[in-house]
């Protein structure tokens, strides 16, 4: 009696031991199964992540960076880091073209830190282009204690356009003021003498 | 270990902080936001001081590390400041840009020195108060600082001078 195993104790341990197989073994391949297909990674390319990398390693190719993102799961701490260790990214295969990859418009890279390159000794007027905007304060009155908008945007744009405006107050105020003083210097030394 | 992604948040962050609540006489950030590392700081010369009225352009970049590791500053406008804290080429040495560990002079505080609770802010503040205040016990201009000490009249005019010429005047 002993010895004689039941016929229901045995299916419940195959079927626990075919259930742990395909748990184990059989669920972790499906998903490498799909993505030894061409390229599906492609499709799900995150441009913005892309951009993010990109703009931190504008030396990278950004086919490189779409390629390493296919592969590891569009992680971008993991791309980031790779990078930063040193190990070149691999060549992406020629096939390897995903949509949408078009390089960064131009004229964001053009402005880049612009500060670095300017020449010595450059006043703050002609470094920004602001001798046109001089004629226009000119005649107005900087109001004593006129302080600098602040605020802030939805959008890069937006918020590049509001910091421009911000710093060119702050310039063409203080020229403002301090011609105002030098006038009024010149008038109270004129008035002396008479 | 360097994470660029939170020194990008940060910075960001930072950005909106000065954007929407700016100290007075100070606008900062980047100079475009392709690249949140390398900022444009404005500081209006404060009253009292021979910087009175003046604007003063600075460039800060900032490291892949921020916040474990301070940025640098480099004044662009006037050019040359003339500071006993600023070397000849703009650049600014004061102990807020100085990394906790390393402590050329041996007489800075620890508390003084970068952490990554200082802040954009709080560089820029120093730095006023700097200018108003140098501190002539490490020139990193010896004869600004030189001239500083004996001839204040002197070098207040050289200040003037230049802060008016970085407007145009």
């Amino acid at each position: 009696m002993s010895e004689t195993v039941s016929l229901p104790s045995i299916l419940i341990a195959v079927a626990i031991i075919y259930f742990g197989v395909r748990y184990f073994f059989l669920a972790p391949a499906a998903p490498s199964g799909r993505r030894s297909n061409v390229f599906p990674g492609a499709r799900h390319i995150d441009i913005e992540k892309v951009n993010q990398i990109s703009q931190m390693f504008p030396q990278v190719d950004r086919r490189a960076i779409a390629w390493e993102l296919s592969r590891n799961g569009s992680s971008v701490p993991a791309t980031t880091e790779r990078i930063l260790s040193g190990r070149p990214l691999d060549t992406p295969p020629p096939s390897f073209h995903p949509p949408n990859l078009t390089p960064v418009s131009s004229s964001s890279s053009v402005r880049g830190p612009s500060t670095a390159t300017l020449p010595k000794g450059q006043d703050l007027i002609s470094r920004y282009n602001l001798t046109s905007k001089l004629k226009t304060i000119e005649d107005e009155a900087v109001p004593e204690g006129a302080t600098i908008s602040k605020g802030w945007a939805a959008t890069k744009s937006e918020r590049a356009a509001l910091f421009t405006k911000r710093r060119e107050e702050m310039i063409l105020n203080a020229r403002k003021r301090m011609e105002d003083a030098a006038r009024r210097e010149a008038k109270g030394k004129g008035k002396a003498s008479e | 270990m360097a994470n660029p992604a939170l020194a990008s948040r940060r910075l960001f962050s930072e950005f909106k902080a000065l954007s929407t609540d700016p100290p007075a006489g100070i606008v900062a950030g980047p100079v475009s936001e392709d690249d949140i590392f390398t900022w444009e700081a404005f500081i209006e010369g404060a009253e009292g001081t021979p910087f009175e009225g003046g604007v003063l352009c600075a460039e800060l970049v900032f490291p892949k590390d921020y916040p474990l590791s301070p940025p640098t500053m480099k004044f662009t406008a006037p050019n040359p400041l003339f500071h006993p804290n600023i070397y000849p080429n703009g650049l600014v040495c004061i102990s807020i840009l100085h990394p906790p560990g390393d402590d050329p002079h041996q007489y800075e505080h620890a508390s003084e020195r970068w952490s990554p609770i200082q802040s954009v802010e709080k560089i820029l503040l120093s730095v006023m108060s700097m200018l108003a205040e140098p501190n002539d016990e490490s020139p990193a201009n010896v004869e600004a600082a030189k001239m500083w000490r004996e001839n204040r009249k002197m070098y207040e005019e050289r200040v003037r001078r230049e802060v008016k010429g970085a407007l145009g005047l």
